[in-house]
């Protein structure tokens, strides 16, 4: 079920009434939850509810035997046996095929040819996998305590918000929740409603708004002019930021309007002045996991210079393929990688270490926002890009003008420009009134006006989520 | 709430804040919005057409506002009371055109292309209305002339499966198979008629595009996945054998009228496909049958797709296409209507049509 069709929301009402009603009894309230969850995901297809109840009782299980056992090699083979039992489903069915065909790429002067295998990818498969193994690793580290409820624990893999593209909610952010009573509250159903809104604009009428155009020229990248693949890049950048946070904004919203807080996934990502920081602001859940579960996992910055910064690489390969399962997607992480050890020596360099503490001058800001700007933009052609050749063209076309069919799409024009002076708002002292605060007289207006904005001028076919995808 | 405000506040907040947005959505959609098709019934050519001196504005794609005159057609206000011979141009959504200012579509150009010639004595208008085929044209043809001194009748074709009985589009006349094939005048009447009056006579059009337009198409689905969306579609693939059910609408055509009858054949070329600009034709083979059978039946031919192809190898602009839609996609733009104009303006020259005239364009 998607977040924009007339079902979800008659469902989500039933749900909040339902909720409402049995607010006094929690235990009424999760069974109600639960069940919600698991129709959410039966919606799509009801033949993979196994695998989320599969990955809920093996980890449920791990997690009380890891809180049973004061054996460190016992505790190593179970943690062991968690990872491998999530990674195991999560290559199966997102990697498999992946493999077959980079096998069959080395193996060719060989003949020999694999068929790839017909695999259904999950629905967010990606996103539930990393939310369960944040609670098996967490219980290992004895930074939370073992879940004692197993309906807790299912809610927590299934929970439906954020099932289908993040974000990535952590078993010590969510689980503490669901075991306290949460009464509905009409503020937080307000607030919810609100940013349910704007995240369906960001996603209607910006992302989709732009995919026509960005998706032509995407896959006919040869075609186009040089000015035409900037302005779809540049288009691309900012259809993927409202897809992505539209959805996390909506996710986030429904949350709260069932009184759950799940932490956010964006702040302003292309007003960072650093691909460090941009990490900080872009997809901020993910990043903390490979972060937190990856990097330091492997040594983070504890074992000198070189190390830290072959981690940095590793963790951004993976963050890379995470994404999805294809070599493009492998180079952008490698290309951030890169980026981000770059950055790091930048700040190694003394007379640079301290420039946090300085005044910084106006140019040396835009100078800043704008490598950095550059840097993302470049990487989200190898994002989107079909294939590492149509990627390189791109570039090519970028940095060395040539001719070639001239599209300059309005509608992304329009957006590109309402893009820059939001950004240029909130970056200035003002920029705290992009956030309207859900009691003020104008805030139902501009509401409503993003509503009629989306039904009037959005596109009348909807575009998948982009990150449903990984 | 935390605050002591009356819930009489909050309440009206929030209608403030719908009527604003009324407001203001109202606005944006008279420079952004598509006008609604209303229609009256015509009694002259016994279907429902846009009613006479109603404006439609498009904005979806292309950036048109064009008005309707007697019986449908675009820009002319009454087709009895022009002075001259005319040829007809006949077509579907491409004929009608509303992605472009009326000085720019084909009947026009082509007018002026006449008068360019000092040919003060002919004339062309075009008649069109999305989702026709030749079994409108086919019903339509004898009622117009019986209005206007109609020289010949050019038809726009995109497709030679349009050509086909049972198309699954087929909007108002259809051409059927079984049990033998016929065209048949359906009489069918245009959907939500009285909800397009109210919305246009209130100029409330974006209504139509927000709700109406989206809860007739809406189908609601409550049992779990997985579902097969790929279910309902329809295969439109050509049969077998194409050369019967061509030749009867042909041969009917043909004796509906002692005028000459040129089809336009345009094909969707050149297009951006697979990361290239193509000029392949995969009609290519049903092109021919079409066209020899076209023959066969004593009517004209026009086959657009070298002046499509060389007009883009020339000037690397595309027939189709608006800035504002799909580049190389969709209705004729702007050169598209002008390089059907010049095609059809050379062969009225060039069958005599028009006698003693000399192609200078």
């Amino acid at each position: 079920m998607r977040f924009i069709q007339t079902e979800f929301y008659l469902f989500f009402f039933l749900l909040l009434i339902c909720l409402y009603i049995f607010s006094d009894n929690n235990r009424i309230r999760k069974s109600i939850l639960i069940f919600a969850n698991y129709y959410f995901y039966a919606y799509w297809d009801w033949r993979f509810l196994g695998l989320i109840i599969i990955t809920s009782f093996s980890d449920y299980t791990v997690g009380k035997a890891l809180s049973k056992s004061n054996s460190t090699s016992f505790r190593k083979l179970l943690i062991t046996i968690s990872i491998l039992i999530n990674l195991c489903i999560l290559a199966g069915f997102k990697y498999c095929n992946f493999f077959i065909h980079s096998l069959n790429l080395i193996l060719e002067p060989f003949n020999f040819d694999l068929s790839t295998l017909p695999i259904i990818l999950p629905l967010g498969i990606s996103f539930y996998t990393f939310r369960t193994l944040t609670y098996t690793i967490d219980v290992y580290r004895k930074k939370i305590e073992p879940c004692s409820n197993f309906l807790d624990y299912a809610i927590f893999v299934s929970f439906f918000p954020t099932m289908v593209a993040g974000p990535i909610v952590r078993a010590s952010e969510l689980l503490p929740q669901l075991q306290c009573t949460t009464a509905l509250k009409y503020i937080h159903i307000l607030y919810g409603l609100k940013l349910f809104v704007v995240g369906a604009f960001l996603k209607i009428f910006v992302a989709d708004g732009l995919a026509p155009f960005t998706n032509t020229v995407f896959d006919n990248i040869a075609v186009f002019s040089s000015l035409t693949i900037w302005l779809a890049s540049l288009s691309y950048s900012i259809q993927l930021y409202s897809d992505f946070a539209g959805y996390s904004m909506m996710a986030i919203g429904i949350s709260k309007a069932m009184g759950y807080d799940i932490p956010k996934n964006f702040d302003f990502p292309y007003l960072s002045t650093s691909i460090s920081e941009f990490w900080k602001r872009w997809h901020i859940t993910l990043s903390n996991w490979v972060r937190d579960y990856i990097y330091i996992s492997l040594g983070g910055n504890r074992k000198g210079k070189i190390r830290t910064y072959s981690n940095l690489i590793f963790s951004m390969i993976l963050c890379g393929l995470w994404h999805g399962a294809a070599w493009t997607f492998a180079f952008w992480g490698f290309y951030h990688g890169v980026a981000l050890v770059i950055n790091h020596v930048w700040r190694l360099i003394p007379k640079h270490r301290n420039v946090d503490k300085e005044v910084i001058t106006p140019l040396k800001e835009l100078s800043s926002h704008f490598i950095t700007l550059l840097t993302v933009i470049v990487g989200w052609v190898f994002f989107r890009a079909d294939g590492f050749g149509n990627a390189l063209i791109a570039v090519n076309k970028m940095f060395y003008p040539v001719s070639g069919v001239v599209w300059y799409y309005p509608f992304s024009i329009f957006i590109i420009l309402s893009f820059i002076i939001i950004h240029f708002i909130k970056s200035s002292r003002v920029g705290d009134c992009l956030d309207i605060p859900i009691k003020a007289w104008y805030a139902p207006a501009f509401l409503f006006c993003m509503i009629w904005l989306c039904l009037v001028f959005g596109p009348k076919e909807f575009t998948p989520f982009i990150y449903s995808q990984f | 709430m935390s605050d002591k405000k009356p819930y009489i506040v909050y309440l009206s907040n929030w209608l403030f804040g719908f009527f604003f947005s009324f407001l203001f959505v109202w606005v944006l959609s008279f420079f952004f919005c598509d006008t609604v098709h209303t229609f009256s019934y015509s009694t002259e050519i016994e279907t429902w057409v846009r009613p006479p001196g109603s404006i439609h504005r498009h904005r979806s794609e292309g950036w048109g506002d064009v008005w309707f005159g007697r019986m449908d057609v675009i820009g002319e206000a009454d087709i009895s009371l022009i002075k001259t011979p005319s040829v007809v141009i006949w077509g579907d959504s491409h004929m009608e055109a509303l992605q472009i200012e009326q000085k720019n579509r084909m009947p026009q150009v082509l007018t002026d292309m006449f008068r360019a010639d000092n040919i003060n004595t002919f004339s062309a208008f075009g008649v069109g209305m999305s989702g026709e085929s030749i079994a409108d044209y086919y019903l339509k043809i004898p009622r117009y002339e019986k209005v206007a001194e109609i020289k010949a009748h050019y038809i726009i074709i995109c497709d030679i499966s349009d050509a086909l009985p049972d198309q699954s589009t087929a909007a108002h006349a259809v051409y059927l198979s079984e049990p033998a094939y016929r065209i048949v005048d359906t009489k069918k009447v245009p959907d939500h008629i009285n909800i397009r009056k109210f919305l246009r006579k209130f100029e409330l059009d974006f209504l139509w595009a927000s709700a109406v337009s989206i809860l007739k198409d809406t189908k609601l689905r409550f049992m779990p996945g997985p579902f097969d969306s790929d279910k309902n579609v329809i295969d439109d693939g050509y049969p077998l054998s194409v050369n019967e059910p061509l030749n009867f609408i042909l041969h009917s055509l043909r004796h509906k009228t002692e005028k000459p009858i040129i089809f336009v054949y345009c094909p969707h070329l050149p297009a951006i496909k697979d990361n290239t600009v193509t000029f392949e034709n995969k009609e290519h083979d049903s092109v021919d049958v079409f066209k020899n059978l076209c023959f066969k039946n004593g009517i004209g031919f026009i086959d657009m797709t070298n002046e499509f192809c060389s007009n883009y190898k020339e000037t690397g602009k595309f027939p189709r296409g608006f800035q504002n839609s799909l580049v190389s996609q969709g209705h004729f733009n702007r050169d598209g209507h002008r390089i059907i104009a010049k095609a059809i303006y050379k062969n009225i020259l060039s069958t005599k049509i028009i006698p003693n005239a000399v192609y200078t364009n």
